[in-house]
């Protein structure tokens, strides 16, 4: 039973040759191990923060305070407003993941604006119809704003200092028209780092985020991502769980058979009888919905197709001569299991593997989507895709979602196949 | 052959009686349920009516009380479920009446004879008992009896009867019990939405099996073509994408970008035939792109197996026509593996469409479904998983007698 025995030599060769399965393989596999690198990839702390001389690692250390780094703010800063005032104040500088947005995190989509030829402010999709422009401080709060219509200051300018609103001017037409408390001394002409604010779900391409952001304004690139690593970790859950019980009732009901075959065939068929989605749908109801409470009840509705299989498989092997011939010479039933039975239920399971995979993406999809699954806090592709379904003028919601969905079943079904093809269980097809 | 059938269709209640108890439990311990619903929705109602109009507060025990019995939750599990099927007699309609000091008292019920009319019934304590006659001597209705009905810490000290009438009633005698949202009867709540889904079904049904046949058996006659090659790839694309997420791109980009298919509003008494139509293509494509793709699969790869067998080449030898030796020799064979997946379909007509109908609201039984369990409905929804496992149930027996019917190697007289 050796790993590089002629026969496994020549079952990987003939899955190499499926070149798009072999590929989708690479590619999945690829994307497994960025998923694992997590916060170093997609996270809104840095890699590295150097600022007044002191070096440090937020990424790893977690949440450090602005205080702590000599910043005027208590919380934790907003480290992608960080590097452009540690650049412009020469502080220090700061290396920031290359998505510089947590999947959880929701963010307020904040462009740089500028003016026009006629002295009128613009971001990056135009001229400001109707909004504000704003100055921030280091934790993202306001410092100044100004009311914008038409691109330029009317109505409302206001300034803060810690959240409070300090003084106030009036704009007409542009031009200051009142300041309030009338000996007010503050400069209201906008200068400085000015931005305007998106609402969500808001278009691809402004403030970094480049594929635009979900409808609570979750980065869509970073939400994507997460999506994957959710899928990737309940992946790690839910084989082990569902291949186990599979593998155990399974095995025992093809090589023990009788009464104990009887009774748990009957049970299978009552319980595979129950509409899957309408009794997860119940259970997700009942319990709260968790990733681990969400996978248990998968797992105890998907179990039952895989135990029929091994049961089949199980069956067979238990009825050949060399099994019998083995019992003959004295080998006890952990030995046959061992020797004989398992190694043939292998077969099964590297063959099945992908397409209970590929259930599993579908029934936490189809969960989320219709809002039973996880709740709305965690990434999931299900509820980006609900997200599509709702708000229909954010086509950038739908085609990210639809590509990264789409490409993972279509993949992990051409896996499937070519693990088929190697196996030659259809050879006669062939 | 008799007998097989007859020994299916004897297991077929044993199974069916355990999967409605294990839906039935859930019922039970499902929070949020109709009571708790009821009390929710009492005090919100409360809220918004001025103070004076109603007292507000929790339900009284009284109305818990009512709440309870209503839905069957004064009863332990094995009786409320034996109750529900039918096979022990509960209470089918009732009231429940305080006793004057004489120990009597009236009770005003729905007439169990006499469609629409009143009953009057005289209620008295007895020895050991209550009787219960009707107030009009003339009359006679045996079956409503009485029974105490103690509420905790009762604020009033005269004793609380209630007044009932025995029967069965429970899906033996083909009643489901009343929707808790509408008060309408299931079964017309299922009627109501029945053709819709009936509609979608039939021509999934059809037209799956219409286009997949034809296109498998082209593809098989051009192995390895560009048509075949190509049609594989796409089809294998289609087979990997659930039918809703395919739905809601479909419904992104047909209906609500290009505009060419409506996006919601199918009511199937306000449309015309076209309309009708209009509003099926798009959902009905999403529906079927699953099963259509593997039974074209299915019969590609079935045709070719076949085409490969031993008989064929001796009915080449032969000398029979190369249509006739595909049509008449190996199609039949190839349709066996198609024959065991078509009484699948008669639970497809009921929950197959489900997210499908979700997404395009179609007010089918899918979506009936989905409602019921949003809403803790279980009256529905326990009369759509009832529908829904007898057709599972049935369509087992269907498919194996289908796949008799194309394969006459199949003997299930042989003990088996």
């Amino acid at each position: 039973m050796s790993f590089f025995d002629p026969i496994t030599v020549q079952r990987f060769e003939r899955f190499r040759r499926n070149r798009f399965g072999w590929w989708s393989l690479l590619t999945l596999l690829t994307l497994s191990l960025l998923a694992l690198l997590g916060p170093l990839l997609v996270g809104n702390r840095p890699l590295v923060l150097r600022i007044d001389g002191q070096t440090r690692f937020p990424v790893f250390a977690g949440f450090i305070s602005g205080r702590e780094l000599g910043l005027a703010i208590e919380g934790e800063p907003n480290y992608r407003l960080l590097a452009e005032e540690l650049k412009a104040n020469g502080r220090g500088w700061l290396v920031l993941p290359p998505v510089p947005f947590a999947p959880g995190e929701v963010c307020e989509v904040m462009p740089a604006v500028s003016r026009d030829a006629a002295g009128r402010w613009r971001d990056p999709r135009g001229v400001i119809a109707e909004g504000r422009i704003f100055t921030l401080n280091a934790d993202g709060t306001r410092r100044q704003s100004w009311t914008i219509i038409d691109g330029r200051p009317s109505g409302d300018a206001r300034l803060f200092v810690d959240g409070v609103g300090l003084a106030r001017a009036k704009f007409v037409d542009g031009q200051l028209a009142q300041r309030v408390p009338a000996d007010d001394r503050t400069d209201w002409v906008p200068k400085g780092a000015l931005r305007t604010q998106v609402p969500s779900p808001c278009p691809p391409g402004l403030d970094g985020h480049w594929l635009g952001t979900d409808e609570s304004g979750h980065d869509m690139t970073a939400r994507l991502f997460g999506g994957f690593r959710l899928l990737l970790l309940s992946a790690f859950i839910y084989l082990p769980c569902v291949y186990g019980v599979g593998l155990l009732l399974g095995a025992a009901m093809g090589y023990f058979g009788g009464w104990f075959d009887m009774a748990c065939q009957r049970l299978m068929e009552i319980w595979s009888n129950i509409p899957f989605l309408y009794a997860i749908i119940f259970l997700a109801s009942l319990l709260e919905p968790t990733l681990s409470v969400l996978i248990l009840i998968l797992v105890a509705f998907s179990w039952i197709g895989l135990a029929q299989q091994l049961r089949a498989s199980a069956y067979q092997v238990s009825a050949r001569d060399y099994v019998t011939a083995s019992r003959a010479l004295g080998a006890g039933h952990a030995r046959i299991i061992w020797r004989h039975i398992l190694p043939n239920c292998a077969t099964v399971i590297l063959t099945t593997l992908p397409f209970s995979l590929h259930g599993l993406v579908f029934s936490l999809s189809a969960l989320d989507y219709l809002g039973f699954g996880l709740p709305p806090t965690e990434p999931s592709w299900g509820d980006l895709l609900h997200q599509a379904k709702e708000n229909w003028n954010a086509w950038w919601i739908l085609g990210p979602t639809l590509f990264c969905l789409v490409g993972t079943m279509v993949m992990i079904n051409s896996i499937g196949e070519a693990l088929q093809d190697a196996f030659d269980l259809r050879r006669a097809q062939r | 052959m008799r007998d097989y059938v007859l020994r299916r269709l004897l297991l077929v209640p044993l199974t069916f009686v355990g999967i409605t108890f294990v839906a039935f439990c859930f019922t039970r311990f499902v929070p949020g349920g109709p009571i708790e619903q009821a009390m929710a929705e009492r005090q919100q109602a409360d809220r918004k009516q001025t103070a004076a109009a109603r007292p507000s507060g929790p339900a009284s025990p009284e109305e818990m009380d009512n709440l309870r019995r209503r839905y069957g939750f004064d009863r332990s599990l094995p009786e409320a479920y034996a109750i529900w099927l039918g096979v022990v007699p509960g209470p089918a309609d009732w009231v429940t009446v305080r006793l004057d000091k004489d120990g009597k008292a009236e009770a005003e019920v729905a007439d169990d004879r006499i469609e629409g009319a009143t009953l009057k019934l005289a209620v008295r304590a007895e020895q050991g008992g209550y009787a219960v006659t009707p107030a009009d001597a003339k009359l006679i209705r045996p079956n409503w009896r009485a029974a105490p009905a103690p509420l905790p810490d009762d604020p009033e000290k005269a004793p609380r009867v209630l007044v009932y009438r025995q029967a069965y009633a429970g899906l033996l005698q083909a009643e489901l019990g009343d929707s808790t949202t509408s008060d309408k009867p299931v079964w017309d709540e299922i009627k109501a939405r029945l053709p819709i889904s009936a509609w979608f079904g039939a021509w999934s049904l059809l037209l799956a099996y219409a286009i997949s046949i034809p296109l498998g058996v082209a593809k098989a006659l051009q192995r390895d073509a560009w048509f075949d090659r190509g049609s594989s790839q796409v089809l294998f694309v289609l087979y990997s994408i659930p039918g809703f997420i395919l739905a809601v791109a479909a419904l992104q980009f047909l209906c609500f970008q290009l505009g060419w298919f409506p996006t919601k509003g199918f009511d199937w008494a306000a449309l015309t035939w076209g309309g009708r139509v209009h509003h099926t293509v798009v959902p009905l494509a999403c529906e079927m792109v699953g099963a259509f793709t593997a039974l074209t699969l299915f019969t590609r790869n079935g045709l070719l197996d076949n085409l490969a067998a031993d008989y064929v080449r001796t009915a080449k030898a032969k000398g029979l026509g190369h249509l006739r030796i595909v049509f008449v020799h190996a199609l039949r064979n190839s349709l066996i593996p198609l024959a065991a997946t078509f009484g699948g379909n008669l639970g497809f007509f009921l929950t197959g469409s489900f997210l499908i109908e979700v997404t395009f609201n179609i007010p089918g039984l899918g979506l009936l479904g989905y409602d019921s369990l949003v809403h803790r409905n279980f009256p529905v929804f326990l009369g759509l998983l009832t529908l829904s496992s007898l057709a599972m149930l049935l369509g087992n027996i269907v498919s194996d007698l289908c796949v008799a019917a194309v394969d006459p190697r199949i003997r299930f007289d042989k003990s088996a």
